[in-house]
């Protein structure tokens, strides 16, 4: 953190809203993608991203800086937003029997353009939109782990520390959603490259 | 082990934290089973693809909402504190205190009684002496106190002079051209609205500067005024602000800088590390031939990018703001002289009644609340009387019936 962002961030301590409207814009956009991939959707995603800014602002005085603001701001925004699927899902709990992980008929229709993939993720918003679309569908226990590891790039230890589950429970439930997006996948790739050959 | 059971293993294997043993048993399965191999390829392909996933902009009104929530919040916090008072009246100890504070008031009226007259005794001289002799102690150590902040508030006053003054500014700030926001602000009354406020925009324009805003307007029949914002170089600064006091009778004026030359150079020298390490990525980049880098160094190189583009954007904005001096003028209509009948001076009485209507008012309802305060702190007095009251009543009211 830069002594101006230290300012900053004093200034913020003692209610000052510009100061804290001008710290936290370096780290709106991630704080927006956290939620945007949490909740599937722009409405809920502005809502919650807002109010995870709004209780950092309520909570800055707390904030010790013995981790970067960068971290504690996104801890925040992924709490608010696990706290809503929680409260939506009204504590239905998966259980890992359950073969269950996308649902019912929210599953993304393929529309991708696979080729030249994935080297070109960045500049396919088709591909981009399908993937999101993937990371939508997961049931809320699945779709958590999937954005605090792959969004978020949060460790095993920290995941489980954050859902108030055992290293196992991650690592299970990780490898769960991912095979089950790369089922997806693959799938998906093969149905499209079946029918490019059909065109032909 | 069958295959089915490797592969739960991938995962955990892609992220490195698989025990040794498990690491080891894998690797060597996969150099026998090509199922398993291909397995982790696709996985490991999906894994990147969702790591590079972009990020998303927000939509355009975000800020803005989120601005307005966060004043809201922030006039909340202030105006709704909760005051001692009624956080109190929620508590359910309320009672309890109440009981509390009416035993308490007894064992001090009580205790009162039994040592005033002990106290009252004690030889009154001795007091006195005893607090005139703490006294000069005291004040010599305050004096002191107050001395040497004085210096150190001179020493200060000094060093900020000599900041200001750029011939002395230490050499490690030589280099930094100052960098600082400079306002001023008017209320000026003119016996000719419109004519000075063309006179405020051809000054304006004659020192190199723009009105940024303005709106000009009647009051009624005969009352103008209007409201400039004007934008002039920071080195034409003084020279404007000498020439609006000369356009009538300045009732209101004051400026200020803010002093942003730390907060200019660091985010500087923040920008020309992060170009660098653009720079060292898109070497990388050239160089990478592995997917997974690429898609690392891509990664990093758009966080790179956009911690540029938020620099730079603060760069533009401190470097408008600073380059140009704002300057808010208020003009208003002078009053006719008094050798003119004047009406306007009658509408004045009545807003001035108006205004001593609501000023008593006020005065009034403050007066009227002191007065339920007093008489909330006087009730567990009046409570214990009552009490007394009614226990003397029919003590007084037995003994009648006895002697009856
Ligand atoms: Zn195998």
């Amino acid at each position: 953190m830069s002594l101006a962002d230290d300012r900053l961030l004093e200034r913020s301590k003692a209610g000052d809203v510009e100061a804290f409207a001008q710290l936290i814009s370096q780290y709106e956009k991630k704080v927006y993608t956290i939620a945007y991939r949490f909740m599937g959707n722009h409405e809920d995603a502005s809502d919650l991203a807002q109010e995870a800014m709004l209780k950092a602002y309520r909570s800055i005085k707390k904030f010790r800086g013995d981790a970067s603001f960068k971290t504690w701001l996104y801890h925040i925004t992924a709490n608010v937003c696990r706290d809503e699927l929680r409260r939506r899902s009204k504590r239905r709990e998966t259980s890992l029997d359950e073969p269950l992980f996308f649902e019912n008929d929210e599953v993304p229709k393929q529309t991708a353009d696979w080729t030249n993939v994935p080297e070109r993720v960045y500049e396919n918003k088709e591909l981009q939109g399908y993937l999101h679309g993937l990371i939508k569908a997961l049931t809320p226990e699945y779709r958590m782990v999937i954005v605090m590891r792959e969004i978020q790039g949060l460790s095993y230890e920290e995941i489980a520390r954050q859902l108030d589950c055992s290293l196992g429970t991650v690592k299970s439930r990780l490898s769960r959603a991912r095979k089950a997006l790369k089922d997806k996948i693959v799938a998906d790739r093969e149905q499209s490259g079946e029918i490019r050959r059909l065109n032909k | 082990m069958a295959c089915q059971e490797y592969q739960e293993l991938l995962s955990a294997y892609i992220d490195e934290v698989l025990t040794e043993e498990e690491q080891r048993r894998l690797e060597k399965h996969l150099e026998q089973c090509s199922d398993c191999r291909q397995e982790l390829e696709n996985l490991k392909e999906t894994v990147v693809m969702l790591q590079s996933l972009d990020e998303v902009e927000p939509p355009a009104e975000f800020r803005q909402q989120l601005r307005q929530r966060l004043e809201a919040e922030q006039t909340r916090l202030t105006v709704e504190r909760p005051s001692l008072v009624s956080r109190l009246m929620r508590s359910p100890w309320l009672p309890l205190s109440v009981a509390a504070m009416l035993v308490l008031f007894v064992v001090a009226v009580f205790g009162i009684n039994m040592f005033v007259p002990r106290v009252g005794s004690m030889p009154k001289a001795d007091r006195g002496g005893a607090l005139q002799k703490a006294a000069p102690e005291m004040d010599i150590a305050e004096q002191r106190a107050e001395y040497s902040k004085a210096k150190e508030n001179g020493i200060a006053r000094e060093q900020e002079l000599a900041l200001d003054n750029k011939s002395t500014v230490p050499t490690e700030e030589k280099q930094f051209e100052r960098k600082v926001i400079q306002r001023a602000n008017f209320t000026v009354q003119v016996e000719n609205v419109p004519a000075a406020e063309q006179k405020l925009r051809s000054l304006t324009g004659r020192l190199g500067g723009y009105v940024q805003s303005a709106s000009i307007g009647k009051r009624d029949a005969d009352h103008y005024y209007a409201h400039l914002t004007l934008r002039v170089p920071q080195e034409k600064f003084n020279a404007a602000v000498a020439e609006i006091k000369q356009l009538g009778e300045v009732i209101n004026f004051s400026s200020g800088g803010e002093d942003v030359t730390r907060q200019y150079y660091d985010t500087e020298a923040r920008l020309k590390v992060m170009k660098e390490e653009e720079e060292s990525l898109l070497k990388l980049l050239e160089k990478a031939g592995k997917l997974e880098d690429i898609m690392q160094v891509r990664r990093e190189l758009s966080r790179v990018r956009q911690e540029i583009e938020v620099m730079e954007s603060e760069l533009k904005r401190l470097d408008h703001l600073t380059s140009l001096a704002t300057i808010d003028v208020s003009l208003q209509q002078q009053e006719v002289p008094d050798d003119q009948i004047s009406t306007k001076s009658v509408g004045g009485v009545w807003s001035r009644a108006v205004q001593a209507f609501i000023l008593s008012t006020n005065r009034l309802i403050k007066g009227l609340g002191e007065l339920v305060v007093g008489l909330a702190a006087l009730l567990p007095v009046l409570l214990l009387g009552i009490i007394v009251l009614v226990v003397i009543a029919i003590v007084k009211f037995t003994q009648r019936g006895n002697s009856e």
